[in-house]
């Protein structure tokens, strides 16, 4: 992994708070917009502990232990020990999950084939890369250091990190080899 | 009831039959190799050292194999994916790599006691295991690799059949039938580690783990859903019911040749080439030679499926290319993990002065801690209702499959502990 890169499995269930510094919750999931150069967040699940409204519906009792979409604009800070968000709790902005892409749900540990079907291997890990406060998508890591990826799949990784002028030896899948992520797979233009 | 509703009623009966019989297979042959030769040598020394006593254990077993099954029933048809998929799609890379190691290192030992049941049983006709292990090994991988899957299966299913020497050998022996029944309702509980411990291998060697992760992948393969469920359901009942019923009467035979034979009682049979030996001059050189076919066959079966069902699992749970229907060259990984478990096997039990027992011993014992693991995975995955929908377990399944769970740790503890204690 590149400097400035960090892995999703770093962010999840890393603390949430609110703008009160108090603590809400923590990040469940992320939402990308796979279509922007380079994909970026839109999104942010967050696993809070409770709540009494969604948006600005009051609900009719409070509820624990339910999982959020906000919008990213929620997001004030991304800080190494906690995710900020702008408003207090409860009152954040809701979004609707229809349509949207989940890292951690569609994409984290799916089963990778190329467009005529063939099996690849699984994503190993989600490599995003911070800026300010927007979060990119950099790729798809095959292998970990302890679990190193088969000969067939450096190959590949190779072949598309010279294809998009990529750096490094990183067993990393550049995000513009992402050919669409389907039900059942993620398919790889490779 | 007018007669055309009738005739309808007949006709889709028998429709609905035909599904049955196209469905059948996963759970038929899972639970058939799993009487493999660790099965036929506990039960083996299960009747020969106490007589009908352990047979509620066997009754015992065949209700938490049925709700065991039960789950992977429904995981299967309901999510479409195997059961490694579902751990590493649930859980994490380095949990699946765990899992997936003991399960590799369990299923090889399991392979090599098969292959170790295929070379005993060829002694018991004569035939030098040095000179018959190599073409055997050769003719396995060549029967999986180079045929179809469906075609496999079919094969496998009519080897099946064999297990009825087992029916046929214990009738030879002459047991009493009114004590048989008596034994299998009424627990004969005794507190000596020896009896515990071989309750609790009783248990552990009729439910292994890498049985789960075969007949999810079949049931997958076969492309059944939730609409076929019920037939799936029936199938694994099928297969429950005869698994059992052929360890039940290995158990039998043994006793009623060996404890309770007059001037013979309890003897020191401590494998299931020994109890097919033993079997000639109390029960006629027939059951000797029938329950030695037995042994050959159960070995053959469950030498050929072990490496298979590891290939797919691994290679499921890692996202490689698995299918017996692709060249080497796109599926390394599937064929390098099956032909090294037949190689690798076949090689070690003909290395001379290896200690086969000890990892007999080992793979069960690993097989003991690693069932109660898989089967919390699975019930986590099946009360998933991102997952399951409205196909989750209800209340009272929960309430029973925990009492399960928690008895099957219990048990894995004590085999464990008793291992330790066995052994000094």
């Amino acid at each position: 992994m590149e400097e400035g890169q960090i892995m999703l499995a770093s962010l999840l269930r890393r603390e949430v708070r609110d703008a009160r510094d108090r603590e809400v919750g923590h990040l469940e999931d992320l939402a990308f917009d796979l279509e922007a150069r380079p994909p970026v967040a839109t999104d942010i699940a967050v696993h809070l502990e409770w709540t009494d409204r969604v948006g600005g519906l009051l609900l009719p009792r409070t509820v624990e232990d339910i999982v959020l979409l906000l919008p990213w604009s929620e997001v004030e800070a991304l800080d190494p020990e906690a995710v900020y968000l702008r408003h207090e709790h409860p009152h954040f902005e809701v979004a609707s999950s229809e349509g949207k892409l989940l890292l951690r749900r569609d994409v984290l540990n799916k089963q990778m084939v190329d467009a005529e079907g063939n099996r690849l291997q699984r994503v190993d890990s989600v490599i995003l890369k911070p800026e300010g406060v927007l979060l990119f998508l950099e790729g798809l890591q095959v292998g970990m250091e302890w679990f190193p990826p088969g000969r067939r799949m450096e190959r590949i990784v190779g072949k598309l990190r010279r294809r998009y002028n990529r750096a490094g030896e990183a067993n990393v899948i550049p995000y513009e080899a992402i050919l669409r992520v389907d039900e059942d797979a993620l398919v790889i233009r490779t | 009831m007018p007669a055309r509703e009738r005739r309808r009623r007949r006709r889709l009966t028998r429709r609905e039959l035909l599904v049955f019989l196209a469905v059948l297979g996963p759970g038929i042959i899972v639970n058939m190799v799993d009487t493999d030769a660790g099965g036929i040598a506990t039960y083996s020394v299960s009747g020969a050292r106490y007589g009908y006593d352990l047979l509620w254990i066997l009754t015992l077993t065949a209700v938490f194999l049925a709700l065991i099954q039960e789950l992977i029933v429904r995981l299967g048809t309901v999510t479409g994916r195997g059961l490694a998929a579902l751990i590493r799609e649930r859980f994490s890379l380095r949990i699946t790599a765990m899992v997936m190691l003991a399960l590799l290192f369990t299923n090889f030992a399991n392979t090599v006691s098969n292959f170790a049941g295929l070379a005993a049983s060829l002694q018991l006709f004569h035939l030098p295991p040095l000179l018959a292990i190599p073409p055997l090994a050769f003719a396995i991988w060549w029967l999986v690799v180079k045929g179809t899957y469906q075609r496999v299966e079919k094969v496998f299913l009519v080897v099946s059949l064999v297990y009825i020497a087992y029916f046929v050998s214990a009738f030879l022996a002459g047991p009493v039938w009114s004590e048989v029944g008596r034994s299998l309702v009424m627990p004969k509980l005794r507190m000596e580690t020896p009896y515990l411990v071989l309750a609790v291998t009783n248990i552990g060697t009729t439910i292994a783990p890498w049985m789960l992760f075969y007949q999810q992948s079949s049931i997958v393969d076969k492309g059944l859903d939730a609409e076929k469920m019920i037939y799936e359901r029936m199938d694994t009942m099928v297969g429950v019911f005869f698994a059992v019923v052929v360890g039940m009467f290995i158990i039998i035979c043994c006793a009623a040749a060996f404890y309770y034979k007059p001037g013979v009682g309890a003897v020191s049979i401590t494998s299931a080439e020994e109890a097919a030996a033993g079997l000639a001059p109390v029960a006629g050189s027939y059951a000797a030679y029938l329950f030695g076919f037995g042994l050959f066959a159960a070995s053959l079966f469950a030498a050929s499926i072990l490496p298979l069902t590891t290939a797919y699992t691994v290679c499921e749970a890692f996202g490689w290319e698995a299918t017996i229907d692709r060249p080497y060259r796109e599926a390394p990984q599937f064929y390098l993990t099956y032909t090294f478990f037949i190689v690798g096997s076949a090689l070690l039990v003909m290395v001379p002065r290896i200690n086969l027992v000890f990892i007999m011993v080992a793979s069960q014992t690993l097989n003991g801690i690693l069932l109660p693991v898989i089967v919390t995975f699975m019930m986590i995955l099946v009360n998933d209702r991102e997952l399951m929908g409205e196909y989750t377990n209800r209340p009272r399944f929960n309430a029973l499959m925990v009492m399960v769970v928690g008895f099957l740790y219990l048990i894995n503890l004590a085999l464990i502990v008793s291992t330790f204690v066995s052994s000094g």
